[in-house]
């Protein structure tokens, strides 16, 4: 019996010699408190966090990380996808270090207070900032940031977007921004998808096509619902439909845009948006009539939806409006002899008469001079 | 006619109070509408936009423009009413309404001025005249354009749908020849015609015949209550016109829908959405670009057998070295886009 409790006794110390030889070997050592976070159990200091210290752990397969919330962050990186990842070994500006993003993250590691993923997310998005400060500043500005901070944990900061070990160039190819958008704002994707935008650039690859961004900007991304936004938005659909060589390609006239700038609607929103930009105006914008990410093509349906889609557009405004009301509206190109006899006689009656009173009027003025003249002398 | 002269001139030649306020409220009603017209017309230039900022805005500029439109309507139908008393009390016709004389005066004048004839005393109270005729014809245009422009859904109830683009345009362009118009001529009237309205009213007195002061007052007396009542009509209309529609709403109703919205499971899959997701992912890295394969032996997964729901299950909890993803890496949504995609044989 006294045996055996000696025998027990050996190995018992064998085993825990094994143990602290393995734990001296990598030079650390660790426990788990009940909520997850790791405590330290050693005052020896840990050696440089490389890359390669790091992954011998995080190489394991399904490494994870109990936080006090319930939820469980998977840890495990595939050296793989890290090393072809923009910040991997196949990044031209050389591979960033685990510890360049997770400063402090030597083993083992700091505890969190973190009690779900998301809030570990938020507690960590900032390490971006040191390298790209500008970014991260613009889209503190932004409405992600403005949600953020009014308590919306689930508004995008960086890791959403461009993801974390695995984070590829994030235009290219460049329908990756549109998905990526799309996977918070699933609704809008799918309609933005079937739209006249969406389809040429998810079915044709478009090149020229807007994806998310060329309309609401990168970084700092304003609220689309506000006041501002919409007065500007003119400006962000002109970007494109105002470019000739652009439109050229697609055979639509650049005309859409001073057409809209002349017209009631848009030479009131104009000035709204320089003078009084914080103020609501009533006045029709693209989007009003053409829709927000639901584009369609205008001639998509035929000419007779064309006309019916357009009086149910008036009426969103004027609820008043009839037939003729719609048929009021000509449209964004010039009127023709053919499309619109009335206002192109009007029009061209003037462009007449104005030069020839202007004329006429010299005439009689400096006719009014000589004979003034004349007469003195005579 | 001394009854009559002291309606038109008192002594000193200076206009009666009415008449002088009446002109007041055509001058400012008119270079009102200039002031706060045309800069509607040139929004893009500086100069409009200056303009119209300084007025309050351009929703300030056309609550002001359509004030001294109706303020320029109540004073023609005053003037119209004045007119009417004048001629059908005294018998007194409208000094300033031209005749042909008026026009052989111009056209005289304009002949001497380019020596096709004999300089002579063509007169200038042509120049009052046609000045006039000018003002009533143009008002007459830039009311009806401008009241169609007012009331839209009203005056289609009437028009056809292209009276109100001919309107504008009409509107616009007359009200600019408008003032070319009048800032030309009024050069010329003060500084080169001089024209006489005295001498006019004397023209017009001698021309015409005396009514007896009883007539007057009988005429009077029939003339007041239906002047009256036409007053009280024309000035119902003209409140009924700027108050009768609401051309739109106040306020556009913003556009409402989810913004925030993790990528649900659509009702089908898109195979171009799935092709498009394809590069996007890690998946690439292990089955190959096109999805036929990696250099490890990686299966192909193009033309897939599996179900969407075999697949769904692979994805989500891994199989052999090929990892978990979770929804926060691949969205259900695009799971049924991507597997759309690799259901179909590679092109």
């Amino acid at each position: 019996m006294r045996n055996h409790r000696a025998s027990l006794l050996l190995l018992g110390i064998g085993l825990l010699s094994l143990f602290l030889g393995f734990a001296v070997s990598v030079g650390v050592t660790f426990a788990q408190d009940e909520t997850g976070s790791e405590v330290e159990t050693e005052a020896e200091q840990p050696p440089e966090a490389s890359n390669t210290y790091c992954l011998l752990c995080h190489t394991k397969p399904d490494q994870v990380w109990h936080l006090s919330g319930g939820e469980s962050l998977s840890v495990t990186i595939d050296p793989e996808v890290l090393a072809r990842s923009v910040h991997g070994e196949s990044s031209s500006e050389g591979a960033l270090a685990c510890a360049d993003c997770h400063p402090g993250f030597r083993y083992p590691h700091p505890p969190t207070t973190a009690r779900t993923i998301r809030e570990f997310q938020l507690e960590r998005y900032a390490s971006c900032r040191t390298c790209h400060e500008e970014q991260y500043t613009r889209a503190q500005d932004s409405v992600h940031g403005e949600f953020l901070r009014a308590g919306r944990v689930e508004a995008a900061v960086c890791v959403d977007c461009h993801g974390g070990h695995d984070i590829q160039t994030p235009d290219v190819p460049r329908q990756r921004i549109s998905l990526t958008c799309g996977r918070c704002h699933g609704a809008i994707f799918e309609e933005y998808r079937t739209s006249v935008h969406g389809a040429a650039l998810l079915d044709e690859d478009n090149p020229d096509v807007p994806t998310c961004i060329d309309c609401h900007g990168v970084h700092d991304i304003q609220n689309p619902t506000s006041t501002l936004f919409r007065v500007r938005s003119p400006e962000v659909c002109a970007t494109c439909h105002a470019n000739d060589e652009l439109m050229g390609k697609y055979d639509i006239s650049t005309h859409v845009f001073d057409s809209y700038l002349t017209d009631f609607h848009g030479s009131t929103v104009a000035l709204f948006e320089q003078q009084a930009p914080d103020v609501v105006t009533n006045k029709a914008v693209c989007f009003d009539c053409h829709g927000v990410h639901n584009i369609q093509a205008v001639d998509s349906g035929g000419d007779t939806a064309i006309r019916e889609n357009l009086l149910t557009t008036c009426q969103q405004c004027h609820p008043g409006a009839t037939a003729d009301f719609s048929n009021a509206w000509i449209g964004h190109y010039p009127a023709t002899l053919d499309s619109h006899p009335g206002l192109f006689l009007a029009n061209r009656l003037y462009q007449i008469l104005i030069p020839v009173v202007i004329g006429i009027l010299a005439l009689l003025i400096v006719s009014e001079i000589i004979r003034r003249a004349r007469r003195q002398s005579g | 006619m001394p009854d009559e002269t002291a309606i038109e001139i008192q002594s000193g030649g200076t206009l009666p109070a009415a008449q002088r306020v009446e002109r007041l409220v055509v001058i400012v009603a008119l270079i009102g509408l200039i002031i706060t017209g045309l800069p509607q017309k040139y929004t893009g230039e500086p100069w409009a936009e200056f303009v119209i900022l300084l007025l309050g805005g351009i929703e300030s500029a056309r609550i002001l423009h359509r004030f001294l439109a109706l303020l320029l309507m109540a004073e023609a139908i005053y003037h119209v009413l004045t007119l009417s008393y004048k001629w059908f009390v005294y018998g007194l016709k409208p000094i300033l309404f031209p005749g042909g004389k008026a026009f052989g005066q111009f056209f005289s004048r304009v002949f001497q001025n380019f020596g096709l004839r004999s300089d002579g005393e063509a007169g200038s109270g042509f120049a009052l005249k046609i000045e006039y005729l000018v003002l009533i014809i143009s008002t007459l245009i830039l009311i009806v354009t401008g009241l169609i422009l007012w009331n839209p859904l009203t005056a289609l109830s009437i028009l056809p749908g292209e009276a109100i683009p001919v309107a504008q345009s009409i509107h616009s362009n007359h009200a600019l020849l408008l003032v070319i118009f009048l800032v030309v001529w009024r050069f010329a009237i003060i500084f080169l015609w001089h024209p006489q309205r005295q001498k006019l009213l004397a023209e017009r007195d001698q021309a015409a015949s005396p009514r007896p002061a009883s007539e007057i007052a009988g005429r009077r007396q029939r003339f007041l209550p239906v002047a009256l009542v036409i007053a009280a009509l024309l000035a119902l209309g003209l409140i009924w016109f700027a108050t009768a529609e609401q051309t739109a709403i106040d306020t556009v109703p913003r556009q409402v829908g989810v913004v925030y919205a993790p990528q649900a499971m659509p009702d089908s899959g898109d195979v171009n959405v799935g092709a498009a997701l394809w590069p996007t992912l890690r998946c690439a890295f292990c089955h190959g670009d096109e999805a036929m394969g990696g250099p490890d032996g990686q299966p192909a997964l193009r033309n897939t057998q599996m179900t969407f729901d075999a697949f769904y299950e692979q994805v989500r909890v891994g199989k052999g070295e090929m990892p978990a993803f979770s929804a926060e890496d691949l969205p259900d949504g695009y799971l049924l886009h991507l597997w759309a995609w690799l259901s179909q044989p590679a092109s």
